[in-house]
């Protein structure tokens, strides 16, 4: 396994978890069978969608203000920012819908309760920026880079405003540290220099080359192409019902990647995957 | 949707309850080709991969575990081939589900799912998925060498009803990532 590639994004990956840890999607294995309960409570999130508007508002601003410190970030900063800010569009949905945790949070439905953890953040956060700290020591190795990051981004804002805006940024974490990662970089101060010591991060990471799909696809992601988020749909509609189709996209432009169907009258699962699209 | 189309990549299949998966490349099955002409041009498959989920005795409910084996990469990073061993001859590896069975992990990148911690606030078990996904789901889960925890190699998590996200990172290939998810959402019989 390459330690460099992998040590890189769990930097970034540890980095943000320490900020958002608290923010933690529930893996409930209880009550999801999937496809019958969740229903119930995709209906509850629409009917709450008014009460989560102030929260989209203060995601926005949160953007915004990043944009407003140049100099901490080069060019190719801000362009991830527009990006993030795109994400942050496409995202508003999801995001409005996990913050409205805070309306639902005595809701006592077992498949809130994701949101519940959410609404519960906000009470914490008042105590974020002591938490990072116990929570880099705890993490060993990583903690110097982390520390110096945090303390870095928090004395240029306003720390109450951030941390109340925290858990609705987390959406974006993962483009944000990488974004963070190259600004210390690009500092060249002494104390960023160090940091770059302990990461092996690749600084930049290049957009998958998607000119070779069926290479693309069966070869190792390479390590420079960092992480790679995807997205998969599934399509129950019509005929599909009992043989659901799944297709997955690159995130970063919506680039239909692979499709697959389960084969019917098979006494074991069977799925083929396909580059061409069905339908 | 046919193994002959163009954009065929391979498949997924399981045993009967789910439990254990197998990930091929578009090659041919062994037992469809004869041994006597394997050198024309269309090649047996490849083993791209085995998911074993533990089956979880009747009545304890807990986290999934999933343990996830690729075969190991060469010097440039390329898949080392791994022939379907199905067909026994004495030149032929084991299939990499046998291998991991026998817990014989020699040219394997094994990988686990990460255990999600008990919370006692929310009474669930979680993990951080930094934003990634937001919605609960068994099926949600995050792959990583059991010896560097904090690094994920593929995490795939529920974000909506019919909407999900998948994220990964080298050494792991799209292809074989979806598959990995693929069995994810596959229904077990004598799981959860």
């Amino acid at each position: 396994m390459c330690v460099s590639g992998i040590d890189s994004s769990s930097h970034e990956w540890g980095n943000s978890a320490s900020k958002n840890r608290n923010r933690e999607s529930n893996n409930r294995h209880r009550d999801d069978d999937d496809d019958d309960d969740d229903d119930d409570y995709y209906d509850n999130r629409r009917d709450n969608n008014n009460k989560s508007k102030v929260v989209t508002k203060s995601v926005r601003s949160t953007s915004e203000r990043d944009r407003d410190r140049p100099r901490e970030r080069g060019q190719q900063q801000s362009q991830r920012d527009e990006q993030m800010n795109n994400r942050d569009l496409r995202e508003k949905d999801s995001r409005s819908n996990a913050s409205k945790g805070r309306a639902s949070y005595i809701d006592d439905d077992d498949d809130l309760d994701t949101e519940r953890d959410y609404g519960r953040d906000n009470g914490r956060t008042s105590n974020n920026k002591n938490d990072n700290k116990k929570w880099n020591g705890a993490t060993g190795g990583r903690d110097t880079y982390r520390s110096n990051k945090e303390e870095n981004k928090e004395d240029k804002l306003p720390s109450g405003g951030n941390n109340n805006n925290r858990p609705t940024t987390a959406s974006t974490t993962i483009s944000n540290s990488l974004t963070r990662s190259s600004t210390t970089n690009n500092i060249g101060t002494g104390a960023a220099l160090s940091p770059s010591n302990i990461s092996p991060a690749p600084v930049v990471t290049v957009p998958p080359n998607l000119t070779d799909m069926r290479n693309f696809l069966k070869s190792p992601l390479p390590k420079n192409c960092g992480v790679l988020q995807c997205y998969i749909r599934r399509n129950k509609s019509g005929t599909n019902k009992l043989y659901p189709v799944y297709s997955l996209y690159l995130k970063d432009g919506d680039v239909f990647l692979m499709t697959s169907k389960k084969k019917p009258q098979n006494k074991t699962s069977n799925y083929l995957i396909t580059m061409d699209k069905m339908i | 949707m046919k193994k002959t189309g163009r954009g065929y990549l391979g498949k997924l299949r399981s045993n009967f309850v789910g439990t254990e998966f197998q990930i091929f490349d578009n090659g041919l099955n062994p037992k469809d080709t004869d041994p006597e002409e394997t050198s024309d041009g269309k090649s047996v498959r490849l083993e791209m991969g085995s998911i074993i989920y533990a089956a979880n005795v009747l009545g304890s409910r807990g986290p999934r575990k999933m343990q996830v084996a690729l075969p190991g990469l060469d010097e440039n990073d390329h898949i080392i081939p791994w022939k379907d061993g199905s067909e026994s001859n004495a030149n032929s590896n084991d299939d990499i589900l046998t291998r991991m069975k026998e817990r014989n992990l020699k040219d394997l990148n094994y990988l686990i799912n990460k255990p999600p911690r008990w919370n006692e606030q929310v009474g669930a078990y979680v993990l951080n998925f930094n934003g990634r996904v937001t919605m609960a789901s068994v099926k949600n889960f995050q792959l990583v060498d059991p010896d560097e925890q904090n690094a994920v190699v593929l995490q795939f998590g529920r974000v909506g009803k019919d909407d999900f996200t998948m994220d990964l990172q080298y050494p792991i290939s799209p292809f074989q990532a979806f598959a990995v998810t693929l069995s994810s959402f596959d229904s077990k019989i004598a799981c959860d």
